[in-house]
């Protein structure tokens, strides 16, 4: 199986793509193959990885031109065109490089953020704009003795949204990100809503005005890529939606419509 | 790394009155750790380390595997040895400053031969059954020779075995029986 890594490091004028070649074992994935041509071929190659089963979100790269974690997607598929996810088209995923999709897998570093070196982006604007929607309860009623119940039918709702674990593939799937550098993103707006309908949540109607901008709510096309790459199925684009239809209705309830 | 800093810094900043840390001992440590890295980059000659880092996955899953005896364990904790060995004149290409994963699981295979060799030591040395530890020379369990913590301490660079007493709580322990 043949590989075409992107590599790149400071003072370098351009990324250049290595090129490599190994029969991979069965079941063997992005994250091993790397690992693989680390210890045999070039251990400079620089990624970042953590838990290596999908939980933490760590190793989302632009695999074969889509955003997905390194741990978690195999070879064998991947090479097969089992994998294939339609995307709505933006500039990191038309053609970088001369690539064939049936012989190589195509390994380059999360798209809308900087390049630190090879696979490893700078995920600091990421995180700004997660903590620009407050990530934490804010309950209004004092600490209860034992602990804070939940109908479980609000839980299901929750869960989508709570299931993100932050690794920034829809961040580097949307198109709008890749547009207007100032887009909060899928994955903040998602948390933000999460909050939003979190019924422990003392702020809940405050919370929707925290992303009442363009670059908040209002500049999401409804692409869709976020959900479409996301590893954990949370869809931040209903979320965003539904944010948008309230904020609609309390306003026109202020307007007095 | 992370909260440990933060909860000093807290620490510091609500503590009324509280004197200024010293940094020498930290900044000695990381002299010490800067110096050490920068030997271990010189190097350029040798066996790369990832096969010894191969090599001991296969031991310990070998030799100190759920099923073990005293004959299959010695032999283990002498590969552990010759590990050692050669990875004290092991080295890798990767000389850049940054993110130098070769450099970081270097580093960590020199904690993680540190470590096979102080579960070798415990496992030998735990002469019973215990939990899904099974020792097909001593099958059953023996609670009045080894209900006790292996604590195995560095001293003068050599690894000293001791015991520790367990804290019992609400519960007597009891063979696991299926």
């Amino acid at each position: 199986m043949k590989f075409k890594i992107f590599r790149f490091k400071e003072g370098m004028e351009k990324p250049i793509y290595d090129k490599f070649e190994f029969e991979p074992p069965t079941g063997m994935t992005v994250l091993g193959a790397l690992f693989y041509l680390q210890q045999n071929f070039d251990d400079s190659i620089a990624f970042h990885y953590s838990c290596r089963g999908a939980v933490c979100g760590t190793c989302a790269m632009l695999i074969n031109k889509v955003p997905r974690l390194a741990c978690r997607t195999q070879l064998e598929p991947l090479i097969q065109g089992e994998l294939k996810i339609p995307l709505s088209p933006y500039s990191a995923i038309e053609e970088t490089v001369a690539w064939d999709p049936e012989e190589e897998i195509l390994i380059e570093p999360l798209p809308h953020l900087p390049v630190k070196k090879d696979l490893i982006v700078d995920m600091d604007k990421f995180f700004d704009y997660y903590l620009e929607v407050e990530p934490v309860l804010q309950p209004a009623d004092p600490e209860p003795a034992l602990e804070r119940l939940m109908d479980p039918d609000a839980v299901k709702e929750l869960e989508l949204y709570t299931n993100c674990i932050l690794c920034a593939s829809c961040f580097g799937s949307c198109p709008v990100d890749g547009a207007k550098p100032d887009y909060l993103g899928p994955a903040a707006l998602a948390k933000l809503y999460r909050f939003y309908i979190d019924p422990r949540e003392g702020n809940n109607e405050s919370r929707l005005f925290l992303a009442d901008k363009p670059s908040g709510w209002w500049d999401c096309e409804f692409h869709g890529n976020c959900r479409r790459v996301c590893p954990k199925d949370v869809p931040p684009l209903i979320g965003i939606a539904k944010a948008r239809e309230k904020l609609n209705i309390i306003k026109n309830r202020k307007d007095g419509k | 790394m992370v909260f440990g800093r933060i909860v000093a810094d807290k620490i510091i900043e609500e503590i009324p009155n509280a004197e200024k840390p010293e940094t020498e001992p930290v900044m000695g440590a990381v002299r010490s750790m800067h110096n050490k890295i920068e030997t271990i980059l010189q190097r350029d000659d040798g066996e790369k380390f990832f096969s010894i880092k191969t090599d001991l996955t296969v031991t310990m899953q070998e030799k100190f595997g759920i099923f073990r005896d005293n004959d299959t364990m010695k032999e283990g904790l002498h590969e552990i040895g010759q590990l050692k060995e050669r990875f004290s004149k092991s080295c890798f290409n990767n000389k850049e400053p940054t993110y130098n994963h070769a450099l970081i699981q270097f580093l960590e295979l020199e904690a993680m031969l540190k470590i096979a060799e102080v579960v070798a030591m415990g496992a030998i040395e735990r002469r019973e059954s215990r939990g899904s530890h099974k020792r097909n020379d001593y099958p059953d369990r023996d609670d009045e020779n080894f209900l006790k913590h292996t604590i195995i301490n560095m001293k003068d660079g050599k690894l000293v075995l001791n015991y520790k007493p367990v804290k019992l709580g609400m519960f007597k322990p009891k063979e696991r029986v299926y």
